[in-house]
C-alpha cells in the first residue's frame, strides 16, 4: 500500500513537472538605444505582447551613461489606450533582467510598450544614453 | 567561327544595352533645370543646389543654419500636393477573423475570452490563438511559433536575418500567399515592397546555440526556467518571415525601421502614434503567425489636396524648435523625407488621422555599437502642411 502511494505521489510530481514545463513560454523581450538630451521628452520601446502568466516584467540597462546624476524613469503602458500597467520606476545603474511587478492585471491578449525618459530629478545636463532590453 | 561571331555580337548587345539603361537612368538623376538652379542659386549659393526628376526635385543642402546646427542631406522634394486622412483604428469582426483564420472550427469549438472590458479578446481553437485589440491583431497557429518569433526576432535586433529560398515553397510564392492573404484585412493603407526573410532549422538551431552563449537575457531566462530550449528544429519549423510597412499616396507611412517618434508630453501623455507593421510567417503547414500593428481601417475621409510646405519651412520649423537653445554640441541633420504619420486622437479612442509629415533625422555617435545591432536614433517631425512639430 505504501509503495502504491509513493508511486503515485512520484508520478503526480512528475506529472506536474511536465504541465509546467511544457506550458512555460515565455514574454517578447525588446531591446531600446536611446539618448536623451533632456528631461522633457519620452521615448516609447517597441510594443509587445506578453505570452505568459507571469504577474512581471523584467528591465535590462547595459549601457551607455546612466548614474545617480543622469536617472532613467521607465514605466510600462498599455498600447492601445496608454493605460498605465505599472509604477514609475526611476533607474540609477545598469542591470540585468531586474524584475517589476505590473500594477494592473496583465493578459496574453493585449500589447504593452514601456515609455522611458530621463528623470526629472537627473542633476546633470549631459545627454542620457541609454540601452538595454524589456521583457513584458 | 560562326558561333564565336554571334557569341560576340550577343556581348555586344548587351553591354550596348546596359549602358543605354545606365545612360537614362543617370540622365534622371542628374537631369538639372538651369532655372531651378537659377533661383536656388541666388538664396544660397553655396548652401543648397536643386536637382529635378520627374516631378520630383532633389534639393541638396549643406548649411549651418543655425550656431552649432548643421543641415546636411538631399532632400526629396514632391511635385504634387498632398490629403490628410481621417480613420479609426482598424476595428476587426470577431466572426470576419473565424472565417478567415479559423476555417475548420465550429461554433462550439471556439473560446472567447474578453479583457479589459471587451477591449482585447482571445479567440482559441486548439493550439490556435487569435489576439485582437482595436487596430492591433496576431494569429498563433501553435505554441511552437511563438518561440521561433523570438529567435527571429533576435535576429532582427543583430542584423542576422538572411533572404534565401526554402525546400517547401518559392519565396515569391510565399509573397504572394501573404500578400493576398493581407488583401483580405480590408486595411486602409497600401501595402509596401516586402522584406523577406527566410530560415532553415539549421538557422535556427545556430540562434539558439549563439544567444545561448551572447546573450545574457536569454541565459538568465533559461536558467530561471522561464523558457525551454528546443533540442532540434525539424522541417515543419523551417519558415519565411515577411514584413510590410505601409504606403500612402506613394509616402511610406510611420514604420518599425524608423527612428521613434520623440513625444513631449511627458511620462503620463499618451503617445501621439504608433509605428505600423505587419509581419506574416509562412511554413510547410501555411501561415503559422501573423502580426498586425496599428493598422487602419479602410473607411479613410480624405481632406482636399494641399500645399506642403518645402526646404524653407522645414528650416524654419527647425530654427523654431532649437532657435532659443544654447546648443553645447555640434547637431547635424543628415536625412530628411517625407512620410505619413497615424497620429491617434487624444481625445477619441481609436480615431487616427493621418498626416504628411516631414521627418528630420540627426547624426548619432554610434561608434560604441556593434556592428548591425540595434542604435541610438533620434527624429524630430513636422507637420508637412503646418510646419508644427508632431510630438
Amino acid at each position: 500500500m505504501k509503495r502504491t502511494k509513493k508511486i503515485f505521489a512520484m508520478c503526480f510530481a512528475l506529472a506536474l513537472c511536465v504541465v509546467s514545463l511544457s506550458t512555460t513560454v515565455f514574454a517578447e523581450t525588446k531591446p531600446y538605444n536611446f539618448v536623451f538630451n533632456s528631461t522633457s521628452g519620452t521615448l516609447p520601446v517597441a510594443s509587445g505582447y506578453k505570452n505568459d502568466s507571469e504577474k512581471k516584467y523584467y528591465i535590462t540597462i547595459n549601457g551607455v551613461n546612466i548614474s545617480g546624476k543622469n536617472k532613467f524613469g521607465t514605466r510600462v503602458r498599455k498600447s492601445a489606450n496608454d493605460a498605465v500597467m505599472s509604477g514609475y520606476v526611476v533607474h540609477t545603474g545598469l542591470k540585468q533582467g531586474w524584475p517589476y511587478g505590473y500594477t494592473a492585471s496583465v493578459n496574453t491578449s493585449t500589447k504593452y510598450y514601456l515609455k522611458t525618459k530621463k528623470d526629472d530629478s537627473s542633476t546633470t545636463s549631459t545627454a542620457l544614453r541609454v540601452k538595454g532590453r524589456v521583457t513584458y | 567561327m560562326k558561333k564565336v561571331i554571334i557569341c560576340m555580337l550577343a556581348l555586344l548587345i548587351i553591354i550596348t544595352g546596359c549602358a543605354s539603361d545606365k545612360a537614362e537612368e543617370s540622365e534622371k538623376v542628374q537631369k538639372v533645370e538651369p532655372e531651378d538652379l537659377r533661383e536656388s542659386m541666388e538664396n544660397d549659393a553655396d548652401a543648397v543646389s536643386e536637382k529635378n526628376s520627374d516631378s520630383n526635385k532633389v534639393v541638396s543642402v549643406n548649411e549651418e543654419i543655425m550656431d552649432r546646427f548643421f543641415i546636411e542631406t538631399e532632400i526629396d522634394i514632391p511635385g504634387k500636393r498632398y490629403k490628410s486622412y481621417q480613420t479609426t483604428l482598424k476595428e476587426f469582426k470577431q466572426d470576419e477573423l473565424i472565417a478567415l483564420l479559423l476555417p475548420n472550427a465550429t461554433t462550439d469549438q471556439i473560446q472567447v475570452e474578453s479583457f479589459d472590458d471587451g477591449a482585447a479578446v482571445s479567440i482559441a481553437f486548439q493550439e490556435e490563438d487569435i489576439a485582437v485589440e482595436q487596430g492591433t491583431m496576431r494569429y498563433i497557429k501553435d505554441k511552437e511559433i511563438k518561440y521561433i518569433d523570438r529567435l527571429v526576432s533576435f535576429a532582427a535586433y543583430s542584423n542576422r536575418l538572411e533572404d534565401k529560398e526554402l525546400e517547401f515553397m518559392s519565396s515569391e510564392q510565399a509573397v504572394d500567399q501573404a500578400s493576398s492573404l493581407m488583401l483580405q484585412f480590408g486595411l486602409g493603407t497600401n501595402l509596401g515592397e516586402p522584406v523577406i526573410n527566410a530560415f532553415t532549422k539549421e538557422d535556427l538551431g545556430d540562434l539558439q546555440e549563439y544567444m545561448m552563449n551572447y546573450d545574457e537575457d536569454f541565459r538568465q531566462m533559461y536558467e530561471d526556467g522561464r523558457l525551454l530550449l528546443r533540442d532540434e528544429f525539424n522541417d515543419e519549423d523551417e519558415t519565411y518571415r515577411i514584413q510590410y510597412i505601409f504606403i500612402q499616396d506613394g509616402l511610406p507611412v510611420f514604420g518599425p525601421e524608423e527612428p521613434e517618434l520623440y513625444a513631449t508630453g511627458g511620462i503620463e501623455a499618451p503617445l501621439p502614434a504608433f509605428p505600423m507593421e505587419a509581419i506574416i510567417y509562412i511554413s510547410s503547414a501555411g501561415i503559422r503567425c501573423i502580426d498586425l500593428y496599428d493598422v487602419v481601417s479602410d473607411d479613410m475621409q480624405q481632406s482636399e489636396e494641399q500645399e506642403i510646405i518645402l526646404w524653407d519651412g522645414i528650416k524654419k520649423a527647425l530654427i523654431k524648435k532649437y532657435g532659443d537653445v544654447i546648443l553645447t554640441e555640434e547637431n547635424k541633420v543628415i536625412d530628411i523625407w517625407l512620410e505619413y504619420i497615424p497620429i491617434r486622437d487624444a481625445n477619441t479612442y481609436g480615431s487616427v488621422e493621418l498626416v504628411p509629415a516631414w521627418c528630420c533625422e540627426f547624426e548619432m555617435d554610434d561608434s560604441d555599437v556593434e556592428e548591425g545591432m540595434l542604435r541610438a536614433r533620434h527624429a524630430d517631425r513636422f507637420n508637412a502642411f503646418t510646419g508644427e512639430e508632431i510630438s
